[in-house]
C-alpha cells in the first residue's frame, strides 16, 4: 500500500508529467509511421530513460511513449489502411472501411475510448491480481498455444462469402505457404523455397506483407476509382471531425470492452501469446458470437469490429507485463526492451521485484494508468485534425501512402528486395480484390501459421507425448480445440437453419404464384 | 603529505587521460546484419557509444541491413569491399555455424577479421530441485531417455542445440536421441522450462545468470574453461563431469576484404584502448557483457578452431 | 465476362498451378535434410507438404464449385443499385447521421470495382504509378533518399493530373527532409541523403 502511495506521489512531479506528455506526443507521432511500432520506439528512447536515471519516472515516460506508438499505429490502421505493426492489423478489419465511410473521426474516437478502456482494465487486474496470474502464466505449454492460435483463426470465418466459405480457406492456405518461405519457423533449419536467393532467407517480414496486403493495394484502388471514398454529404470534413458516440452505440462498446479487456488481459499473460494473437482472436470471438445482422456488418466498418481488437490488444500489452515483472520473463518483444531498459536503470524484475522494491513495482503499475489517461486527454482535442488527414486531395494522399509504405518496409531492412516484394503483393492483391477474394484470412495465415508451425511442432517433438496425444492429455488444450469448434460451427448451424426456413418461404410463394 | 598529493595529481592526470583518450580513428561506420533491437544491434551501438565517449573514435554512424540470417550485409560488404573501408561489421558465432551448414555463400575467411570483442557461455539449466548436477540429469537421461526434453532459443541443429548435445555428449549421454525444442526467444524458453515443459535449457550464462540470482533456476554449468566471477559457485562443464564442453558464442567485428593492414591495425588499436575507458565499462555493465577480447591474429586462429570443433560436432550429430 | 470462366475460376487455376509447383517443391525439400533431422517429428518440410496439399484440394473445391450463387448475388447487386439511385435525389441530410441511401451509396463506394466497370478504371495512371514504384525501389540507394523522394512524390503527383505546381514541389520536398531528419536524428540509422557521387564528393 504504501509502495502505491510512493508510486502516485512520483506520477504527480511537474517533471513526469511532462516527461510523459512528451513520451505521449513522440509515440504517438513515429508510430504512425509504418515499421516502427512500439517496440522500436521505445528503444529508441532507452537511452533517454537511463538518462533520467529514477526508474519510477523513467518508466512513466516510457509508458507514455508506449501507449502513445499503439495508438499512432491505430491511427495509420484506420486512416490509410496502413498498420504499422502485426498487432494493429485486426484494427484496420473495420476501422478503415469505417472511416472511408465517412465516420473516420468516429473510428479514430472508437479506437481510443477501447485503447483506454482496454488499458486501464488490463492496469485494474494487473493491480489486483499480478500475483496469482503468474502461476497461471506457466500452466500454458505448446499444446495450448497450438489450440488458442486455432481459436484465432476461426476469425477468418468474418471474411467467407456466404456459400463460399472455401475462398477464405484458399486465401488462409496462401498466407501459410507466404509465411513458409524463408526460415520464419523454429523447424525451418534450412531455408525454404529461397532458391538461394539469400535476400529472401529470412522470409517476407511481417511490416513489407502487411503494407503489400493492405496500404498498396488500397492506394492502387484510391488510383484505379477517382470517386472511390467519396461519400456522400456536403460537409465531408464535417463528418469526418465528427467523434461523436451515441449512447446506443455506447451501449453496444461496453459489454465489447469488457469481455475482450478480461480475454486480452489473460491472453497477455501467456508469454508466448501476446497483443497480436489477443487482437484477431478478440475480433474472431466478437464476430462469432454476435447477433445476426451484427455480424453480417463485420469487415464493412463494424463498431464491434474496431472496439474489439483495440481493447483486447491494450490489454494483451497491460497482461504481458504480468510475466515480465513477477517471472522476469519478457513474453514479446516489447517487454523484452523493457526488460532491458528497467535492468539498465538497476532493476531486477523478478519474484524479489514485489517484495525488495514495492515502490517500484507500484510506480511501473500506476504509470500505465497515468499513460493512458494522458493520451487520451492529449489525443482526443487531436482527433479532428488528424482525421483530416483524409480530406488531403488525392493527387497529394496517393503518393504520400505508398512513400510511407517503402519507407516503414526499407527502415527495417534497408533492402530492396523487401521493396519489390512489397510491390508484388500489392499488385497480385489488387488483383485477387478485383476476384472478390478475401484478403484479411491471407495475413491471418500468415501471422498465425508460423507460430502454429512452431508449437505443433514442439507438442509433436515432446517426448511426454505420442503424436497427438497431448489434446487429451492435456485437458486445457482440448477445452480451446472445443471452443473453435464451437465459433466456427454455431454461425454454420445458424445459417443453415435460416437458409432453410428461407427456401420454405420461397417454396410457398411459388406455390401461391 | 607531499606523497600522497603527487598520487593524487598522478592519479588525477590518468583520468583525464583516460577521459580524453587519443582519437585513434576518426570515424565508424557500423553496418549492422539486423533490425533495430537485436543482439548485433545492440553490440554495435553500445561499441560506438563507448569509442566515441572515450574519444577513441571522432564519430560513429549505424547502418542497419538485415536480410538472409546476416547473408545480405555480408554480401554487401563484400561486393563494394573498395569503397567501404570505413565500415565495420558486427558478427558473431552464427556466421560460423551457418557458413557450415551452407547457408551462406560466404565464410568469416572472405572477410578482415579485426578482433572479438564480447562474448557468452554456454549454459544448462534446470528448475531448482529437479536435478542438482549435471550428473543427475546424464543418469536420468541414461535411464529414460523419454524423461528429458531439452529446450533452447535457436533452430534445431543450430547453436543452443549445439552447445546442450556437445555438454551432454561429453557428460556420457547419447545426445543425438535428446528430444529438442526450440523456441523463439530466450523469454519464452525460460516460460516452458518454469512451467515444466522441458526439463532442461540450453542458454547463454548471460540470460540466465539474472534467473539464477533470483532463485528461480539452476545453472549445471557453463562452457568456460575456467569459473566466472559473476557467478563463483557453478562450475565449469568439464569439472561437471562434461569433459572438454568448451565453448564460447563471441561477437566481434569484421571489415572489407582487402583492408589495408594500417586501417586495420587502427581499428584493432582502438578496440583494444577501448576496455580501459570508464565509458565502455558502463556501456559493458548495462549490457551485462563478458569481455572476450580477441585482436588480429588470435582472432583469426580461435574462428579456425571454433570452426573444427562445431563441424567435428555437428557431423558426428548429423545435422550436416 | 462468360458463366463458366468466372473471378473464381481464374484465380483457382493461378493458384492451383502454384500450389502444385509450391508441392513438388515441398517434397522436393526431403533431399536436403541431414540425416539428423530425417526421423524428426516435424521436419522442415512437414507443414509445407500438408500446406500444398490443402492448397491444391482448395483450389480444386474454388474451381469445380457451381457458379449459380453468383448470379443471385450479381442480382442483388444490381436491385441494391437501383435502391440507391432511387435514394440519391434526397439530397445531403442536416444532421450527423445519414441516410439510409447514402449509406448504401457510401457502401458501394468502398466496395471494389467489379469486372464489370473495367473499362472506366484508370489503368494506365495505375501501371504508371506502378512502374513508379519500381524505379524508386531500384535507384533510392544509388539515387540518395532525398532527391529520390522528390522525384516519387512530385512523379505521383503529376502522374494523378495534379498540376498545382507550388504546393506539388514544397511539399515533395518537405516530406523526405522531415523523414530522414527523423530517421537520422532521433532514430539515428543511416539512409544516404544523397546520391553515392555527391556523397563522396562532401566526406570522401
Amino acid at each position: 500500500m504504501e509502495g502505491i502511495l510512493t508510486g502516485l506521489s512520483a506520477a504527480f512531479t511537474f517533471q513526469a508529467i511532462a516527461l510523459v506528455v512528451l513520451g505521449c506526443l513522440i509515440g504517438s507521432f513515429i508510430g504512425m509511421v509504418p515499421g516502427l511500432g512500439p517496440m522500436q520506439v521505445i528503444a529508441i528512447m532507452i537511452p533517454v530513460a537511463v538518462g533520467i536515471g529514477d526508474p519510477s519516472i523513467a518508466m512513466i515516460m516510457l509508458a507514455g511513449v508506449y501507449y502513445g506508438a499503439v495508438f499512432g499505429g491505430s491511427t495509420s490502421s484506420i486512416l490509410i489502411n496502413a498498420p504499422g505493426v502485426a498487432s494493429t492489423v485486426a484494427t484496420s478489419f473495420d476501422g478503415y472501411p469505417m472511416a472511408r465511410k465517412g465516420f473516420a473521426g468516429k473510428a479514430l474516437t472508437i479506437a481510443a475510448l477501447s485503447s483506454f478502456a482496454g488499458g486501464t482494465l488490463g492496469a485494474i487486474l494487473l493491480t489486483l491480481a499480478a500475483k496469482p496470474l503468474a502461476d497461471v502464466a506457466l500452466l500454458f505449454q505448446s499444446p495450448e498455444y497450438l489450440a488458442v492460435m486455432i481459436v484465432g483463426m476461426t476469425a477468418v470465418a468474418a471474411f467467407g462469402e456466404r456459400g463460399r466459405a472455401y475462398k477464405a480457406v484458399l486465401m488462409v492456405i496462401f498466407g501459410m505457404i507466404l509465411a513458409s518461405i524463408g526460415e520464419g519457423s523454429q523447424f525451418a533449419n534450412r531455408p525454404r523455397f529461397t532458391f538461394g536467393y539469400v535476400p529472401l532467407q529470412d522470409g517476407i517480414s511481417s511490416i513489407t506483407l502487411i503494407m503489400g496486403l493492405f496500404a498498396v493495394p488500397e492506394a492502387f484502388f484510391l488510383i484505379l476509382d477517382p470517386k472511390r471514398g467519396q461519400y456522400k454529404g456536403d460537409g465531408q470534413s464535417k463528418e469526418i471531425n465528427n467523434m461523436r458516440i451515441n449512447g446506443k452505440e455506447a451501449k453496444e462498446m461496453a459489454p465489447v470492452i469488457g469481455r475482450q479487456s478480461i480475454l486480452g488481459f489473460l491472453i497477455g499473460v501467456m508469454p508466448g501469446a501476446g497483443a497480436t494473437i489477443a487482437s484477431l482472436m478478440g475480433y474472431a470471438m466478437e464476430r462469432n458470437i454476435a447477433p445476426k445482422e451484427k455480424r453480417d456488418e463485420f469487415g464493412k466498418g463494424s463498431l464491434r469490429g474496431l472496439t474489439a481488437p483495440e481493447t483486447a490488444n491494450n490489454a494483451a500489452s497491460t497482461g504481458s507485463f504480468v510475466p515480465m515483472l513477477t517471472l522476469g520473463i519478457p513474453g514479446s518483444g516489447t517487454t523484452a526492451i523493457l526488460l532491458v531498459a528497467l535492468i539498465s536503470l538497476g532493476v531486477q524484475p523478478g519474484p524479489a521485484l514485489i517484495n525488495d522494491n514495492p515502490d517500484i513495482f507500484w510506480g511501473i503499475i500506476i504509470s500505465m494508468y497515468f499513460g493512458n489517461v494522458v493520451l487520451l486527454i492529449l489525443n482526443y482535442p487531436l482527433i479532428p485534425y488528424i482525421a483530416k488527414l483524409l480530406a488531403v486531395p488525392r493527387t497529394f494522399l496517393i503518393p504520400f501512402v505508398l512513400f510511407f509504405s517503402m519507407v516503414g518496409a526499407y527502415l527495417v531492412s534497408q533492402n530492396p528486395t523487401e521493396l519489390y516484394t512489397m510491390i508484388v503483393l500489392g499488385v497480385v492483391t489488387t488483383l485477387l480484390r478485383l476476384a472478390k477474394f478475401p484478403i484479411a484470412p491471407i495475413v491471418i495465415g500468415f501471422i498465425l501459421g508460423i507460430r502454429m508451425e512452431d508449437n505443433l511442432g514442439r507438442a509433436l517433438t515432446d517426448p511426454d507425448y505420442t503424436g497427438f496425444s497431448f489434446i487429451w492429455q492435456r485437458p486445457m488444450t482440448l477445452v480451446f480445440l472445443l471452443i473453435a469448434a464451437a465459433m466456427l460451427l454455431y454461425p454454420m448451424i445458424e445459417g443453415r437453419l435460416a437458409r432453410r426456413e428461407r427456401k420454405k418461404a420461397r417454396d410457398s410463394q411459388v406455390t401461391q404464384d | 603529505m607531499l606523497k600522497k598529493l603527487a598520487v593524487g595529481a598522478a592519479a588525477l592526470v590518468a583520468t583525464s587521460s583516460a577521459a580524453h583518450a587519443e582519437q585513434l580513428v576518426d570515424s565508424i561506420h557500423f553496418l549492422i546484419p539486423g533490425g533495430a533491437g537485436g543482439g548485433w544491434d545492440g553490440t554495435a551501438r553500445g561499441t560506438g557509444e563507448a569509442l566515441t565517449g572515450a574519444g577513441i573514435v571522432g564519430s560513429a554512424s549505424y547502418e542497419n541491413m538485415s536480410g538472409g540470417g546476416g547473408g545480405v550485409a555480408i554480401g554487401h560488404l563484400i561486393e563494394n569491399a573498395d569503397s567501404m573501408h570505413g565500415t565495420l561489421m558486427v558478427n558473431s558465432t552464427p556466421i560460423v555455424i551457418r557458413s557450415l551448414q551452407g547457408v551462406f555463400p560466404y565464410n568469416f575467411s572472405d572477410l578482415t577479421m579485426i578482433a572479438g570483442t564480447i562474448g557468452d557461455f554456454g549454459a544448462l539449466v534446470v528448475t531448482p530441485g529437479s536435478a542438482t548436477t549435471l550428473a543427475d540429469l546424464v543418469a536420468a537421461y541414461n535411464a529414460d531417455s523419454s524423461s528429458i526434453a531439452m529446450g533452447g532459443g535457436s533452430v534445431p541443429g543450430g547453436m543452443d542445440h549445439l552447445i546442450g548435445a556437445m555438454v551432454m555428449n561429453a557428460a556420457g549421454a547419447d545426445a543425438t536421441k535428446i528430444a529438442y525444442l526450440p523456441f523463439d526467444a530466450g523469454g519464452v524458453a525460460l516460460a516452458a522450462l518454469l512451467s515444466g515443459e522441458i526439463e532442461v535449457l540450453s542458454t547463454g550464462l548471460g540470460e540466465a545468470l539474472a534467473q539464477s540470482k533470483a532463485g528461480e533456476v539452476d545453472i549445471l554449468c557453463i562452457t568456460s574453461d575456467a569459473r566466472v566471477a559473476d557467478a563463483p559457485d557453478v562450475p565449469t562443464c568439464s569439472e561437471a563431469g562434461a569433459d572438454g564442453a568448451y565453448f564460447v558464442n563471441w561477437r566481434g567485428f569484421f571489415a572489407a576484404p582487402g583492408l589495408p593492414d594500417d586501417k586495420a591495425d587502427a581499428y584493432r588499436a582502438a578496440i583494444a584502448a577501448m576496455y580501459a575507458t570508464p565509458e565502455w565499462e558502463a556501456v559493458r555493465a548495462r549490457n551485462g557483457w563478458v569481455e572476450i577480447h580477441n585482436p588480429g591474429a588470435d582472432f583469426v586462429s580461435f574462428l579456425e578452431n571454433q570452426e573444427q570443433i562445431i563441424g567435428d560436432l555437428m557431423t558426428s550429430m548429423g545435422f550436416l | 465476362m462468360s458463366r463458366f470462366l468466372t473471378a473464381d475460376r481464374i484465380v483457382g487455376v493461378i493458384l492451383l498451378i502454384l500450389c502444385c509447383l509450391f508441392t513438388y517443391f515441398a517434397f522436393d525439400l526431403a533431399k536436403t535434410i541431414p540425416p539428423f533431422f530425417k526421423n524428426q517429428p516435424m521436419r522442415v518440410d512437414t507443414l509445407p507438404r500438408i500446406l500444398g496439399v490443402a492448397g491444391i484440394i482448395a483450389s480444386v473445391v474454388t474451381i469445380i464449385a457451381p457458379t449459380t450463387g453468383a448470379k443471385a448475388r450479381a442480382d442483388a447487386v444490381k436491385n441494391a443499385d437501383a435502391d440507391a439511385s432511387k435514394g440519391e435525389g434526397e439530397g445531403a441530410s442536416e444532421g450527423e447521421e445519414l441516410t439510409q441511401a447514402q449509406l448504401k451509396e457510401n457502401q458501394d463506394r468502398m466496395a471494389d470495382l467489379s469486372f464489370a466497370n473495367f473499362g472506366q478504371a484508370k489503368w494506365g495512371q495505375l501501371v504508371a504509378m506502378i512502374a513508379l514504384m519500381i524505379v524508386y525501389s531500384t535507384y533510392l540507394r544509388a539515387g540518395g533518399f532525398i532527391p529520390s523522394t522528390f522525384f516519387l512524390l512530385l512523379l505521383g503527383s503529376i502522374i494523378l493530373g495534379e498540376r498545382r505546381w507550388i504546393a506539388m514541389v514544397m511539399v515533395s520536398l518537405v516530406a523526405p527532409l522531415a523523414i530522414w531528419l527523423l530517421v537520422t536524428y532521433v532514430l539515428d540509422r543511416t539512409i544516404p541523403p544523397l546520391p553515392k557521387a555527391i556523397m563522396n564528393m562532401l566526406g570522401g
